[in-house]
């Protein structure tokens, strides 16, 4: 194996990674402690449909979400700083990592909340409105650290494309474009599907009269639903492979391809399930389907991976306009000019 | 599909789209249903002008193989490629009769694009 590039943007790993996420535990945690003394004895540890059905010892009401939000910093903490060489690994890590952090921390706020000042335990309300507050928070706030994660450095590859590499047959002065979708469900299925769960969240709103799992699972639904039909795509600026709604969108700049192949995966085996995928060792992967896929080479020691049906034809083409970059490339290096 | 271009080719290129998007649904590469991507899409991917690829769109709509729809694109029509089976068959009776002949399919077309041929 070749030496691999450091990763990118560490900085912002450490800071979105470690010390964002630990500042809004301490600080919720802070509070926590603050207010421990002015909890009833014993206190509500657990809330079932018709109100606290369980009391405990300060000491367990606390103690369970302490340990889950050290594991979180913990290892959130080390994939922010060990993984990250491609965007969506970095934004995912770090989204989460800060996500993760607001909701365990408004969690044990707001089982703390919910009976401060109170005289018994039986009197606390269920904590509803505070973990969906909590929820949002983590939300709007693992979104925003997501966002601030900082795209990919432009990373131009550098020397021929390998010998052997399969190019389209494309004379000089044609273009061509490859387009090509592919569907992970047929529309039947999606549909069946999608109106399963809107049966399933109403069912659950009337039988336990929360919308809390409905507020969960509603967006979850959405974003499973607009992974399963992808549309591939190659031309001159390189491979974009785009969601239902033209979202999300992932790209491979013509000029960032070291080479091309066609490869058959396994989505379970190799990505761990379906959709928008990463691994450990830094592929990102657009599997909807066992089977033929286009496997990018990209510099910098990246790989990106899109399960799509006549693979040969799109990893040929964007073989040719890797080959056309680098010329075009050169030519703007014969002339003194810089290129970004 | 794949979609070439060639700007140093006599044919117009809005032909040369109409005519591979025809031969990608005739071929079944393209399923009745199956959205094209958008005429700026497609424009940005292959550099011409996206009117040049309303053109070839809008005469592949004309001959019932696509549905242009606002805000939808363009959608292969159910059933297109059935509408040029008896179209192929003429073909291909026409290719046997030529071989036939002894005659080049050169001559044919010339033939089949002159206008004084009965």
């Amino acid at each position: 194996m070749t030496t691999r590039p450091p990763l990118p943007h560490r900085g912002r790993a450490w800071l979105l990674g470690i010390v964002v996420p630990v500042a809004i535990t301490a600080a919720a945690w802070a509070v926590v402690v603050a207010l421990l003394p002015r909890l009833p004895d014993p206190v509500a540890v657990h809330w079932g449909l018709t109100g606290v059905d369980r009391t405990g010892t300060v000491g367990e009401l606390v103690t369970t979400s302490a340990v889950i939000s050290g594991i979180s910093l913990v290892v959130m903490g080390a994939l922010a700083v060990l993984t990250g060489r491609q965007a969506l690994t970095r934004r995912m890590v770090l989204g989460l990592a800060v996500g993760l952090a607001t909701l365990f921390a408004g969690v044990s706020l707001s089982t703390v909340l919910t009976q401060v000042d109170l005289p018994t335990a039986e009197a606390a309300a269920p904590p509803d409105l505070p973990m969906t507050l909590a929820l949002v928070a983590a939300v709007v706030l693992g979104g925003l650290a997501g966002a601030a994660a900082g795209s990919d450095p432009a990373q131009p590859a550098t020397g021929g494309l390998a010998p052997g590499t399969a190019t389209a047959d494309l004379p000089e002065g044609q273009r061509a474009v490859w387009v090509r979708s592919v569907a992970g469900l047929g529309p039947t299925v999606t549909w069946t599907l999608a109106v399963v769960a809107v049966l399933l969240g109403a069912g659950l709103w009337l039988l336990t009269d929360t919308v809390f799992p409905v507020v969960v699972l509603a967006p979850i639904a959405v974003l499973v639903l607009t992974m399963t039909t992808w549309q591939v795509q190659v031309d001159a600026r390189g491979l974009t492979a785009r969601g239902t709604l033209g979202w999300p969108r992932q790209h491979v700049p013509a000029g960032e391809v070291e080479r091309a192949d066609v490869t058959t995966v396994r989505p379970f085996a190799e990505f761990g399930g379906w959709g928008l995928r990463t691994t450990v060792s830094g592929t990102v992967g657009v599997v909807v389907r066992t089977g033929e896929a286009i496997a990018v080479e990209r510099s910098g020691g990246r790989r990106f991976v899109v399960t799509v049906d006549d693979a040969a034809t799109g990893a040929a083409l964007l073989n040719t306009y890797a080959q056309r970059a680098r010329v075009t490339a050169r030519h703007a290096d014969d002339r003194g000019v810089t290129h970004d | 599909m794949l979609i070439r271009i060639d700007p140093s080719s006599p044919l117009p290129i809005f032909e040369q789209l109409a005519a591979q998007v025809r031969q990608a649904v005739i071929a079944g590469e393209l399923a009745s249903g199956e959205r094209l991507p958008s005429a700026r899409d497609l424009g940005e991917s292959l550099e011409v002008n996206q009117h040049t690829v309303l053109h070839a769109y809008q005469l592949l709509r004309d001959e019932g193989l696509l549905e242009l729809r606002r805000g939808r694109g363009a959608v292969v029509t159910a059933h297109a490629a059935e509408h040029y089976e008896p179209l192929l068959a003429a073909l291909r009776a026409v290719r046997t009769e030529a071989a036939a002949l002894g005659l080049p399919l050169s001559a044919v077309a010339a033939m089949l694009t002159s206008e004084e041929t009965p």
